[in-house]
């Protein structure tokens, strides 16, 4: 009984060569027309969708090609009365779309756009007990949570000084969802998933915490997530795609541990999954292209050294010069 | 409401619409009476289950299950378990739904050793399955715990699993799931913190005191003559966490007189005796081969060596298999790693041919073992440590040796020196030419380091050297052979003055 590998094939003929130029005109078109279908289903993720786009042309040094005077407009009209973001104006508030307005505004360095105290006091209030985060007033816990309020205190520069949070016991609940592979869940017992890691190792790689990881056993669990084709998958078993270019790249970085899996085959698999057409990149070859798999491939290729690009922060998903600008320091262990 | 179902029907990811629909129950359960509430709170069982069989990975839509079940006078807790076992029959690795599962069975206090017969079954049925491995990792410690360790499984059931994970991977021996598992079996808990070593200083009086684990705050009892001190630990490292603690003594030593410090903290201890004509003393803990054994060491002996001969019947079955081969690696070196060390090396060599895109995981494997038995076999209180000629792609264990004077890492594979030396606060010499180093950001504040070789390396960028300003007792440092020589005339002149 073989188990299968699930895994796709890359073509002989697919394309080798970064797309530059394509990706920025897809980007800087995209949602331009409203009433398209899939514009208007999104609706409930605008805010991350626009953070997905707009720092996927950052990352191209292509900020210029999208309005900011209308995008900041709207980033501070999804503020709530509570302090929170919604991810459209008329959208219920969440920690996620909080932190996506936070990127967004330091993007642009337009915090003084919006009422920072608040959102600090809407994130501090959705701490609960044992430390961990509520996504809502609703209640849903989730680690990812915890990286939301995380990063968005640091990038709203209130991590360290007039604090809402209690660090310790953030960490521990972070700690409390770690498995028997080293990597972490979404709650405690939840099985490991590279998504889940990427939030708890990049929360505790900005508390400066990261001793508590096991970098080379959650190492070789991440460089195991390669597979034949070069692309990476986000659990044992899974079929290989482009955002796991982050999620597991990216940890891989903050534990210093990129070289462990064969950067040139993840890169071949990422330059696949381009639309040599319309530009942008998508899950996996021959897919349908997106704003969220374009950022997070060539967020991807960035960490990969991809000259063409900026270099991308492993931990926040922004410019590594937006970061110093902010000064903001994070525990990122040596590569050797 | 229902808008808000046609609209969620079309996209159960739209999480407005469900705290539209959690606000309504809350107003509702306040004007209903409890028949009412409960055939409408179904109703929303039901309407969430169509969402889910249209997206059942949608976070939403789970999170609302939750929130229904919570607020339904008489949950039927049954119901949901079946419910959690057909969507598991339809994804078995569906995480919302093993989630669910959770939650259900810690409401309704279903006990974990039915649950366990759960993966007993599902694992019966395919063993390649990733989540049913890891449910028992949370559940089996719980109802089998060692009584030593609460996170791990007692040892007659641990044998009963490692036959039950051995038969997987006989079956099929490229199936991943079993063998995270079984690295997991034979692996043991934390760490436990200790002393690694002690340096006193006559004059002024004061102690450094290095550890196993870096910590934040380091309260380890000083006691000098048996007498215990007040001190304050201050850590020397920009760090937040430091291995390398450093204290005064208010009171001092007598002069000409011989003096035992001890340091003391959880249940490790050591002692350290200034003799009576000496302005300083250091003292190692000898480093043996248990200390690095971090994975696949907490079974017996005996359990090892079945695991090993099991292995190798199945290499000798599937050669070239780089799941058997890497296993057999790590057993190895956990039952008897002089006595193997050769068929390590040759393994590990081959694993960088047979699995090339994992190779410097292979590689960086092999360092750290060379590093280990170089520590274990080296008498630490020379403090010297030699570990070139040994293909070297990374350093490690530098928290381990802090007393060293001279270090040797030349002749290796090595291509950055990042990791922070400043730990080696005795250092002195330190040879590291010939390797292919491009970047030495690891030599900052390494407040003894005297002399550096870094002939024959791969420098380039002549501010690689604005690193070396904070080693304040720098007096030599040879560069020969760097490509950043042959630019030579763009050098600040304070570096020439130290150029060989």
């Amino acid at each position: 009984m073989a188990t299968l590998v699930k895994d796709v094939s890359l073509k002989q003929e697919a394309t080798k060569n970064f797309l530059q130029q394509k990706h920025v005109e897809y980007l800087s078109s995209y949602g331009k027309d409203k009433n398209d279908y899939e514009y208007c289903m999104t609706e409930y993720l605008r805010l991350s969708g626009i953070f997905w786009g707009l720092t996927a042309l950052d990352l191209l040094h292509s900020k210029n090609r999208l309005c900011e005077a209308d995008i900041v407009e709207f980033v501070v009209s999804c503020q709530k009365e509570c302090g929170g973001f919604g991810p459209s104006p008329r959208h219920d508030d969440s920690i996620l779309y909080t932190l996506s307005a936070i990127q967004v505004l330091c993007t642009y360095d337009k915090l003084d756009k919006i009422d920072v105290n608040k959102a600090v006091e809407y994130i501090g209030k959705l701490q609960n007990e044992d430390g961990s985060f509520s996504g809502d007033k609703w209640n849903e816990i989730d680690t990812r949570f915890s990286f939301c309020a995380v990063a968005s205190l640091s990038l709203l520069g209130r991590l360290w000084d007039n604090c809402p949070i209690n660090h310790e016991k953030c960490v521990l609940f972070i700690l409390s969802c770690m498995n028997f592979d080293g990597g972490f869940g979404c709650r405690p017992c939840s099985e490991s998933h590279s998504g889940q890691i990427y939030c708890c190792v990049g929360a505790l790689a900005i508390l400066g915490e990261l001793h508590h990881v096991d970098a080379n056993l959650l190492g070789w669990w991440l460089c195991e997530r390669q597979l034949p084709s070069g692309g990476l998958n986000g659990r044992p078993e899974k079929l290989p795609d482009v955002c796991y270019s982050w999620w597991v790249l990216s940890t891989l970085q903050i534990l210093g541990k990129l070289n462990w899996i064969d950067n040139e085959g993840l890169k071949l698999f990422i330059l696949a999954s381009q639309d040599d057409e319309t530009g942008g990149i998508a899950d996996r070859p021959g897919d349908i292209v997106d704003p969220f798999h374009t950022l997070f491939g060539i967020a991807g290729l960035s960490l990969l050294g991809e000259p063409d690009l900026k270099q991308v922060n492993p931990v926040f998903c922004m410019s590594q010069s937006i970061i110093d600008k902010l000064n903001i320091k994070i525990q990122i262990l040596p590569s050797q | 409401m229902e808008i808000t179902k046609l609209l969620l029907a079309a996209n159960s990811d739209y999480s407005s619409m469900w705290n539209y629909r959690k606000n309504a129950f809350l107003h509702l359960k306040t004007l209903k009476n409890e028949d009412e509430m409960k055939s409408m709170f179904d109703n929303e069982l039901q309407f969430i289950e169509s969402c889910l069989r249209n997206n059942p990975k949608s976070y939403g839509c789970w999170h609302h299950r939750c929130f229904v079940m919570l607020h339904m006078m008489k949950p039927n807790w049954e119901r949901e378990l079946q419910l959690c076992d057909l969507f598991l029959q339809f994804d078995e690795r569906n995480f919302h739904c093993w989630d669910y599962r959770r939650f259900v069975t810690n409401h309704s206090n279903v006990p974990h050793e039915k649950e366990i017969e759960v993966t007993n079954k599902i694992i019966a049925s395919n063993f390649s399955n990733y989540s049913s491995w890891h449910y028992r990792s949370k559940l089996l410690p719980q109802v089998y715990p060692d009584p030593t360790d609460s996170k791990r499984i007692e040892e007659k059931k641990l044998l009963e699993e490692l036959e039950l994970v051995q038969n997987a991977f006989f079956t099929d021996p490229n199936d991943q799931s079993a063998w995270f598992y079984h690295r997991w079996l034979l692996g043991r808990g934390d760490k436990e913190q200790y002393i690694v070593s002690l340096i006193v200083n006559r004059s002024p009086p004061s102690v450094f005191c290095c550890l196993r684990k870096p910590v934040k705050m380091f309260n380890g009892t000083l006691s000098v003559d048996d007498t215990t001190q007040t001190v304050d630990w201050t850590s020397s490292m920009s760090e937040r966490y430091s291995h390398l603690w450093f204290c005064k003594l208010e009171d001092g030593f007598k002069k000409g007189q011989q003096h035992t410090v001890s340091c003391e903290v959880e249940s490790s201890k050591l002692s350290c005796c200034l003799e009576e004509n000496c302005q300083k003393a250091t003292v190692c803990l000898p480093i043996n081969r248990e200390m690095f054994q971090d994975h696949t060491s907490q079974a017996k002996l005996s359990v090892l060596e079945d695991e090993l001969n099991s292995c190798n019947e199945l290499n000798d079955l599937e050669p070239g298999n780089k799941w058997v081969m890497l296993t057999l690696v790590l057993l190895m070196r956990a039952v008897s790693p002089k006595q193997h060390s050769e068929k390590i090396s040759t393994m590990l060599d081959a694993l960088t041919e047979i699995d090339s895109q994992r190779k410097r995981y292979y590689l960086d494997l092999r360092s750290k073992y060379a590093i280990e038995d170089c520590i274990v076999e080296t008498n630490l209180n020379e403090n010297r440590l030699n570990i070139s000629g040994m293909k070297l792609t990374q350093i490690c264990h530098l928290e381990l040796v802090p007393t060293l004077t001279h270090l040797n890492i030349s002749h290796n594979c090595l291509q950055n020196l990042t990791v922070p030396f400043a730990n080696l606060f005795c250092l002195e010499v330190l040879e590291a030419n010939d390797n292919k180093i491009t970047n030495i950001s690891g030599l900052k504040d390494v407040p003894n380091l005297k002399s550096i070789n870094l002939d024959s390396n791969d420098i380039s960028d002549v501010k690689q050297f604005e690193y070396l300003k904070t080693c304040r007792c720098l007096e030599k440092l040879s560069i020969r052979s760097n490509p950043v020589c042959e630019s030579e005339k763009q050098f600040p002149t304070t570096f020439l003055l130290h150029f060989q």
